[in-house]
């Protein structure tokens, strides 16, 4: 999984910190995040979307391996 | 006052009166000597409190808001879930150990090697599901 949180963050000018408080979690938590290396639960993902003014789908990107959709689909 | 602070002030108050009643127990009082196995559970008890309390009034000081998220509760979860796992491992070796007579266990020792163990393993578990990715 990849995340486009930094650059997003980036974008309102928003520090790991700042993002952290505003979705309620700590600031290590962000890290993870934005590293990919934390997979967030559906509330916290929208959190952090709604706070970044973004989409879910912009903010944290799959691989087309990771979500394996053409099961989902046929099935 | 945030939830957070007050959690923390409450939980570092009791931590403190535990604590003290730790220090007040393994004092003998008016020459009766309480049992010494209470003296310590009772300080082992308060010691963790203690360390807790230490811990979470030195990371609001330190300017962290909030102290336990998601991911905390997750790691903390799988920590005990692997904790758990190898003590029970743990008791099956002891179970056997017993059983063929290869080393003279007691109760109290028992009790030991569990207390610590499953302190231990959930400390090292916690250091390593923190540092891996999608803990």
């Amino acid at each position: 999984m990849k995340t486009r949180i930094k650059e997003f963050r980036a974008r309102y000018d928003l520090t790991q910190d700042d993002l952290a408080q505003m979705v309620g979690v700590r600031r290590e938590t962000i890290v993870f995040l934005e590293k990919g290396a934390y997979n967030p639960s559906l509330s916290l993902a929208v959190k952090v979307a709604k706070a970044l003014k973004a989409t879910v789908d912009e903010l944290f990107v799959f691989e087309k391996d990771e979500l394996r959709l053409e099961k989902v689909a046929r099935k | 006052m945030q939830m957070d602070e007050m959690q923390t002030k409450i939980r570092g108050a009791f931590a403190i009166a535990l604590f003290m009643l730790g220090i007040a127990i393994a004092v003998p009082v008016l020459g009766y000597v309480i049992d010494p196995a209470i003296e310590s559970t009772f300080f082992s008890i308060a010691s963790a409190m203690f360390a807790v309390g230490i811990v979470f009034y030195w990371k609001m000081k330190k300017g962290v808001k909030v102290v336990r998220d998601e991911r905390v509760d997750r790691v903390a979860r799988k920590a005990s879930s692997w904790s758990w796992w190898f003590s029970y491992v743990l008791i099956a070796l002891l179970f056997w150990v017993q059983y063929l007579k290869l080393y003279p266990l007691t109760v109290d020792l028992v009790l030991g090697i569990m207390f610590y163990f499953m302190i231990a393993t959930y400390i090292v578990a916690q250091w390593f599901i923190n540092r891996s990715p999608n803990a």
